[in-house]
């Protein structure tokens, strides 16, 4: 038998030590996630080249990302980027899942593994063979393989679109990957059931496999949604923002008006405004699942 | 039972799929191995060549590049595996009060982007004179790395049976053998996740080493490429040699630990 008195030794043995593993991380959150983020609200609402005396303005670095075309114009790309990122790869992830459900397709993991691939590719390497391929000629491009000649990333209709192609093209297999456990564990008598009675594809899509997979599906367009918002690498090499602003994201605006452009005030309350989305897309997914699920 | 039909129009539409995913990258490893400064634009087939290969290596520096983010991406994966695994048994198992607290701090440091720290980061830096350095671009990574790997090694250690510990304490294990000797190997696919996982974020940063780096002799390979592009942008078989050597090593782990790094994507379905 342990005493009552070695065990409550042992147990502020176990009190002190944690605390000491806990040290690095305390120290690491604290100075380089929890300190920069509160100086980033200090800088959101001051006037600051960077270099000067810095001046307080309040809210008006907030207020110009609503009234400044260019900001304002960056969240909209954003939220059209938002359906190539996150609502095209899942719904053509749904489609494939359902393929492989349906048909009993073997080499599975095969499909996997190549569709994931992408997601783990240095992104400016991504970036530039899709500049490549969407060059206005030459063999192997997408307007050599349909036989047209546009000009894709450097049209001012066409850019933002074929950025957002690139980034359907990414996200496709992470959404897959996040489906694909969802299916599988739907027992497979269910379908057979609704076969039985003589249900379509579709009402068998609806019926079955939407409510089943409806928190897989939340997960899916959560985690892809806030990769569109770290949208950054690819655009600034692909396009920097261009041609105008047709393609101008609010992280590539951040880098360039703290360094580029001495505007270190805009730069972080854009910050801000884009940690906010981030946190709404998270919970608002989340209790929109929650409500329907009830 | 399904038509033979059906099954040969999924399997068609899977693999159109499969094709649409690997015809860039197949495009650029056979413009890689095109020889260099030929033709311009994409190259199929014809006779491999390794110039291009080899004008990347030596005037594109990319030997350098390498270098730099080998030695970023591993402190920061060791580095931050160490913490996050401590972190993680703490708040799981030793549970001083408070700990819980940590635990917050680290998925809510997880969500923020790095778009909203990245001004900060680089300010601080400037004050205490880190900018340029393997510092600048290590001890932000491991920051966030540790805001993910003590969530994600919390979830893990909370897994492990209690009666585990406790037979270990009843031989008289000090906590440091309970954690390293006995606990951590109970977890180990949970820390092969995560360092595969850090490694691919590491590997891939591109904002942070743009910002706190303006020596060409620190770049890391993802910077580097970058500004090769801007120089040689005709050099198609240079370009995509780099391209493919500073992608090589990611697909590299991810072939051998395709099971880490898929298992590790959950955990952003897991903070919610």
């Amino acid at each position: 038998m342990v005493s009552p008195r070695t065990k409550s030794r042992r147990r502020r043995q176990e009190i002190v030590s944690g605390y000491l593993y806990l040290t690095p991380a305390v120290l690491f959150l604290g100075a380089l996630i929890i300190y920069p983020l509160v100086k980033a609200v200090q800088y959101s609402l001051q006037d600051w080249d960077g270099i000067g005396v810095a001046r307080w303005v309040g809210l008006a670095n907030y207020t110009r990302i609503f009234t400044n075309s260019v900001e304002r114009g960056s969240l909209v790309n954003l939220a059209i980027l938002l359906v190539f990122y996150s609502l095209i790869p899942v719904a053509l992830s749904l489609v494939a899942v359902n393929l492989m459900r349906r048909s009993r397709q073997r080499g599975m993991g095969f499909f996997r593994v190549v569709y994931f691939l992408p997601q783990v590719v240095v992104t400016v390497v991504v970036a530039i063979v899709w500049t490549w391929l969407l060059a206005p000629s030459g063999t192997g491009t997408v307007n050599a393989l349909f036989g047209t000649g546009t000009p894709w990333l450097g049209s001012f209709s066409w850019a933002l679109p074929a950025v957002g192609l690139v980034a359907s093209w990414l996200d496709f297999g992470l959404a897959f990957v996040l489906l694909l456990p969802g299916i599988q564990r739907i027992p497979p008598e269910i379908y057979d059931a609704a076969r039985v009675d003589g249900a379509g594809l579709l009402r068998e899509f609806c019926r079955i496999t939407l409510p089943m997979l409806r928190r897989d599906i939340a997960a899916a367009i959560t985690i892809t949604a806030v990769a569109a918002l770290q949208s950054f690498t690819l655009i600034y090499q692909a396009t920097n923002g261009g041609p105008g602003y047709t393609t101008m994201v609010p992280g590539l605006l951040i880098y360039r008006d703290a360094f580029q452009l001495g505007d270190v005030g805009s730069a972080s309350a854009l910050g801000i405004v884009m940690t906010v989305i981030v946190f709404v897309i998270t919970f608002g997914v989340r209790s929109l699942i929650e409500r329907n699920a009830t | 039972m399904l038509s033979r039909t059906e099954r040969t129009v999924s399997l068609a539409v899977l693999l159109l799929a499969a094709v649409v995913t690997l015809y860039p990258l197949v495009a650029l490893v056979t413009t890689a191995l095109a020889p260099a400064a030929g033709s311009g634009g994409l190259s199929f087939g014809g006779h491999p060549s390794a110039s291009g290969f080899t004008f990347a290596w030596r005037v594109g520096d990319f030997s350098r590049y390498m270098l730099n983010t080998a030695i970023v991406t591993v402190t920061v994966v060791v580095v931050s595996a160490v913490f996050a695994i401590m972190a993680g048994y703490a708040i799981a198992l030793a549970r001083p009060p408070g700990a819980k607290w940590v635990l917050y701090a680290a998925v809510f440091g997880f969500m923020l982007p790095v778009e909203a720290l990245i001004v900060p980061w680089y300010y601080q830096f400037r004050t205490f004179n880190v900018v340029n350095t393997y510092w600048a671009m290590i001890l932000p990574q491991v920051a966030q790395s540790i805001a993910f790997g003590t969530f994600w090694m919390y979830v893990a250690f909370r897994s492990v049976p209690p009666s585990l510990a406790e037979s270990a304490r009843m031989d008289g294990a000090s906590p440091f053998a309970l954690l390293w000797r006995i606990l951590v190997p109970n977890v180990a696919p949970a820390v092969k996740t995560m360092a595969a996982l850090v490694f691919l974020w590491t590997w891939n940063a591109f904002l942070l080493p743009l910002v706190m780096i303006s020596n060409s002799s620190l770049y890391t390979v993802t910077v580097g490429l970058s500004v090769f592009e801007g120089a040689h942008f005709n050099n198609y078989s240079a370009l995509a040699a780099g391209s493919v050597l500073a992608a090589l090593p990611v697909v590299i782990v991810y072939l051998f630990a395709q099971r880490s790094f898929i298992k590790g994507i959950f955990a952003g379905s897991l903070v919610e």
